[in-house]
């Protein structure tokens, strides 16, 4: 039988088959590149997390803690802590430091926070993060004063896992939390706090 | 049917399961880790798409144990995205059959492998920023932390049951020397959660032979990183429970967690030591994967030495034992069928030949020879993916110091192996006294050192007390090695300022006019050029770069601890410069170089 069926496939059936072979091969190659399907990585990417400090600044500006105050009100100097990372996602020194930059170096929050005597400033580091965020000018925003108060941020995830049925594909949900929050030094006391949100969704089988 | 043998004809010249890099595995056990980074990297930058990964980890293995995270940092973020890509392969079975698995599919490594490469990133991440990075070292911990799929305690007689995180740990036969499932801490978390607990109100996947039941994961090390990450981000809560699944997973780990939890040490030791296992591609058509020792599995205790202090840690992992497990491990049931399905063509293929040669009958023949020919590529493409990162250890240990401020010397060795005995010349502690903080490090420990692993320290560098061994003038200690002096300390105001008290380099008036100094001498300092710089090796090593090796790694104590060649300037400044002050650095020779001879004073 497997010879008669050889001898089939060389004599009297080979132009059909090549056909079909063709066929096949250009379909699955028009599948693979009509078919966009899900996302295959659940990473955050710079510019979500950028956008996210961008609404955090809107309700930085137009908050509560900066409100009543003006040039004659009692200085504040608001140190501009790191962002500490509480999620299941690496973030980079830059991506920290990128994110708390955006939310203060508006010229538009300076130009407020001047008007309310609200100087603010960064730890000096040893490492070169704020040359490569902040520019070759980056010195002048180091300062190892003494706070009055402290702009914190964090960065948290919800991670949720499952395997989908009957397969080794997996599905991966990560929501991203993006908090800062003012506190004041002396006390301890919380005076702003504003939370962002976005999520990334990936399907494939994560450990391949 | 000549499309795909001509297809798998073209594979033929790439035939042959991967060998182990022995040149890199060699360097890495004399501690030679600038050669060994160096060498990974050219293989990286030289490598394809798919087999990226594996040079990539190397790099960043040899980088962090070399003391020079820099090296590592666009390996550890192309490694990161792979990693975190889910399905990466996906689509590539056909390609895979009809080739070679390792042309045609991206390496990702062994699960074993990958979780290692997620605790490597933190780690990475933690050392980039000083050894307090806990955040990202947290990440890469629960990163490592994934669902995996047990093959090996599979009832296939079974009903399909549904695979709630909670029933895991009571519904498996545990085999002799199994580790414990830890319990899976309850429900999502909102600041974090690993990706192990599986959704509840997902549908139920049933168990197979080929998908296996989803458990949770047993990686102590993982789970020891996050409880001490935990501890540093002042998260109580999940501390008390990783350290309660860290004790499920192994008993013998019992007093490690306890420690963890009481937060009493101010230095984390991470401790690789030797080869893991090689993957070797055995039986009918090396389709199968066997794992074999490089450095045999024994519980020998690390010992460490510091000061008048002593302490002894157990192996937090093995490797080879790792690697034996079925759930650590990947799947093979195509390759054995594509070797199958070859031996079947090829018996085709022979009788066909044999009734067409008894019935004179060409076509038949022909069809034969086809079939065994195809049968033949099949079987020879068929082999096992023996890639893998050959840097992986086979243990690794955590040791947990309360060092007095600011740090000194400590000594570690593996009980039973004297070859791996190094003597840190100076750990450090955290910059602050407050109480509870912690500063990490990472030691890879050699098993085939020169005698320096055991030296004092004979230069200075950056982080470092300044060395003390007997025979080093005084004088060259606060001298630059390109002036002939023993400090090898990166360029800034208070290096300048030290060379200036000991009337050193007096001409010279600003850190930045330091570092003329050194690029006139085509010497590049880390951190003053493009980022992704190839870092070669330090200045000391006959290298064309001056960085200082992370205190408290192997590379430190490499470099710092032997005497090496003296330096020979380049630049006519520098010539001039070293003449000049060769009599205040190394007045012994000055006056030896100066002194005449019985026949010069007779000639006079």
């Amino acid at each position: 039988m497997i010879l008669t069926a050889l001898e089939n496939l060389l004599t009297h059936r080979r132009a059909a088959i090549t056909r079909s072979l063709i066929a096949a091969s250009l379909c699955t190659f028009a599948l693979s590149a009509s078919c966009a399907g899900p996302s295959r990585t659940s990473t955050y990417d710079s510019a979500a997390l950028l956008s996210s400090a961008e609404s955090v600044r809107e309700a930085f500006a137009s908050s509560t803690f900066l409100a009543g105050r003006n040039a004659s009100s009692p200085e504040i100097r608001l140190l501009v802590d790191k962002m500490e990372n509480f999620s299941s996602e690496r973030l980079t020194r830059t991506d920290q430091l990128a994110t708390v930059w955006r939310v203060v170096s508006d010229d538009g929050v300076l130009e407020l926070l001047r008007q309310r005597n609200v100087r603010v400033y960064f730890a000096p580091r040893d490492d070169d993060a704020m040359a490569r965020v902040v520019g070759a000018n980056y010195r002048a925003w180091s300062s190892p004063d003494r706070p009055t108060h402290i702009l914190n941020a964090r960065f948290n995830s919800i991670t949720r896992g499952q395997s989908l049925a009957g397969s080794l594909t997996d599905r991966r949900d990560d929501d991203f939390l993006l908090n800062f929050n003012v506190i004041e030094d002396a006390t301890g006391a919380q005076l702003w706090s504003h939370t962002a949100r976005f999520s990334r969704a990936s399907v494939g089988t994560q450990v391949d | 049917m000549l499309a795909p043998l001509a297809l798998m004809l073209l594979a033929i010249p790439s035939c042959g399961p991967r060998s182990r890099d022995v040149q890199l595995i060699n360097d890495s056990n004399r501690a030679e880790f600038a050669d060994a980074r160096i060498a990974a990297s050219n293989d990286a930058r030289a490598s394809n798409d798919r087999d990226r990964l594996m040079h990539d980890m190397n790099t960043l293995i040899a980088a962090m144990a070399d003391g020079v995270p820099a090296a590592g940092e666009a390996p550890a973020r192309r490694v990161y995205d792979t990693l975190r890509t889910a399905g990466i392969n996906e689509g590539k079975t056909l390609e895979a059959f009809f080739t070679t698995e390792d042309s045609a599919r991206v390496y990702k490594g062994e699960p074993y492998e990958q979780a290692m490469s997620f605790c490597y990133i933190g780690l990475f991440d933690a050392l980039s920023a000083g050894g307090t990075d806990w955040g990202n070292l947290r990440a890469g911990a629960n990163n490592s932390l994934f669902t995996l799929r047990d093959f090996a305690t599979l009832d296939l007689n079974a009903e399909p049951r549904q695979t709630h995180a909670t029933d895991a740990p009571n519904d498996r036969r545990r085999r002799p020397r199994d580790r414990a499932q830890p319990e899976p801490a309850p429900g999502p978390h909102a600041d974090n959660s690993s990706p192990a607990p599986v959704d509840p109100g997902a549908p139920p996947a049933p168990s197979s032979p080929t998908i296996g039941a989803p458990v949770p994961s047993d990686f102590a090390l993982g789970y020891a990183l996050r409880a001490i990450a935990a501890r540093q981000l002042n998260e109580p809560d999940e501390v008390r429970t990783t350290c309660a699944q860290l004790k499920q997973i192994d008993p013998e780990l019992a007093s490690l967690a306890d420690i963890i939890q009481t937060g009493s040490y101010n230095t984390v030791l991470l401790v690789d030591f030797g080869i893991g296992p090689a993957k070797i591609a055995t039986g009918d058509d090396r389709t199968i994967i066997r794992f074999q020792d490089q450095t045999p599995s024994t519980r020998d205790t690390l010992i460490v030495q510091a000061g008048a202090s002593r302490g002894e840690f157990p192996v937090l992992l093995d490797l080879n034992a790792l690697a034996r497990q079925s759930r650590w491990t990947n799947l093979e049931p195509m390759r054995r069928a594509k070797s199958l399905i070859g031996t079947g063509l090829i018996a085709a293929g022979a009788g066909a030949v044999i009734i067409g040669s008894g019935e004179r009958s060409q076509a038949a023949q022909l069809a034969g020879i086809g079939a065994i020919a195809a049968g033949l590529l099949l079987k020879a493409t068929s082999y096992a993916d023996t890639r893998q990162i050959d840097l992986m250890p086979q243990r690794l240990y955590i040791a947990l110091l309360e060092l007095p401020a600011p740090g000194g010397p400590v000594e570690l060795q593996v009980s039973r192996f004297p070859e791996s005995r190094v003597v840190l010349p100076f750990v450090p502690t955290p910059r602050t006294d407050v109480s509870g903080v912690a500063r990490l490090h990472y030691v890879r420990l050699p098993s085939a050192a020169g005698a320096w692993a055991t030296q004092p320290a004979q230069y200075w560098g950056d982080g470092v007390a300044p060395p003390d061994a007997p025979g080093i003038p005084a004088a060259a200690i606060n001298a630059p090695y390109i002036l002939g002096g023993r400090c090898v300390r990166t360029p800034s105001d208070t290096v300048l300022d030290s060379y200036h008290r000991a009337g050193i380099l007096t001409e010279i008036m600003s850190a930045s006019a330091l570092e003329q100094l050194y690029r006139d001498e085509g010497i590049k300092l880390l951190g003053t050029g493009p980022r992704d710089t190839f870092i070669g090796a330090h200045i000391l090593e006959r290298g064309t770069w001056l960085f200082s090796p992370l205190p408290g790694s192997t590379g430190a104590a490499r470099v710092y601890n032997q005497l090496h060649a003296p330096y020979v300037p380049r630049s006519p400044r520098l010539q001039q410069l070293r003449a000049q002050y060769a009599p205040l650095i190394n007045p012994a020779s000055a006056t030896a170089k100066s002194a005449k001879t019985p026949a010069d004073r007779k000639a006079n």
